[in-house]
């Protein structure tokens, strides 16, 4: 089976949940500041601070202090080896035995 | 032709519930679902699998974009191997090899799917404008993978 490296898995793990997906998101439209992230989310600053921690781990943000505002930046580049992971063939290959796969399940369960 | 970037092989493996034989001929059936040249979703399949037989066949996405695929059989060993050649737009127009390996497990089929000598580029295209929806599909898999 494909290997997942360890750097792989932790910017997997720091993907994984919706909350900094979304912070990401948001990221990706330009820098902003920490209360500006946390605005839109139904989320204490202490829960925020803590996403953006992972995150931070993982290289997907980098952080700026300018004054007393700590000015936080997306960081795509750890991403480029999600996609090589995720090749358009693997993808394609998955969909494909997924199928294939289903078609011999079924056709066992009728017999 | 000697391609002049690095290059990667993918590996899948999945346990079929059928004979070795019966895997074999469905693969190279393009009425079976989920064969590469399943005529479902391709247009223009021709397919004929015998030593140095061609195959042609042509994805459409939904916008329209077309992305034709062809290559040779190299490799016709009945229920145990195919191999065949597979160009595509994404492999610059050189030959990949693609070799499905089935070996008989109880009442199963172990198959497993190598796609060696591909580009290891961008092809995955991850560009920030779309990462995220990829990202959401990427990390669902990753759990179904983890959760099998």
């Amino acid at each position: 089976m494909f290997s997942v490296n360890e750097e792989l898995s932790t910017v997997l793990g720091a993907v994984a949940h919706p909350a900094r997906r979304a912070i990401l998101s948001r990221l990706a439209g330009g820098p902003a500041r920490v209360t500006e992230i946390a605005a839109p989310f139904d989320l204490s600053l202490n829960a925020v601070s803590k996403h953006l921690k992972v995150l931070e781990e993982a290289g997907l943000i980098a952080r700026e202090k300018v004054g007393r505002d700590h000015i936080i930046t997306f960081r795509g580049a750890p991403l480029r080896k999600v996609s090589v992971w995720v090749h358009e063939y693997q993808r394609f290959w998955n969909e494909r035995l997924d199928k294939f796969e289903g078609f011999f399940k079924e056709k066992r369960r009728r017999s | 032709m000697i391609p002049s970037y690095k290059t990667m092989t993918i590996t899948l493996n999945r346990t079929i519930p059928a004979s070795p034989a019966e895997v074999y001929a469905a693969w190279l059936d393009p009425a079976t679902p989920g064969t590469p040249w399943d005529r479902s979703e391709c247009e223009k399949v021709i397919l004929d699998p015998r030593i140095d037989g061609l195959f042609y066949f042509k994805r459409v996405s939904p916008d329209r974009v077309e992305f034709p695929h062809f290559g040779r059989f190299v490799v016709l060993d009945a229920a145990k191997k195919i191999e065949y050649t597979w160009m595509s737009p994404f492999t610059h127009g050189v030959e990949s090899v693609v070799t499905v390996e089935l070996e008989r497990k109880g009442d199963d089929t172990l198959l497993q799917l190598r796609h060696s000598n591909l580009p290891d580029d961008e092809l995955g295209h991850m560009h920030t404008a779309g990462w995220t929806s990829r990202l959401d599909a990427l990390v669902e898999r990753f759990q179904v993978r983890r959760n099998r």
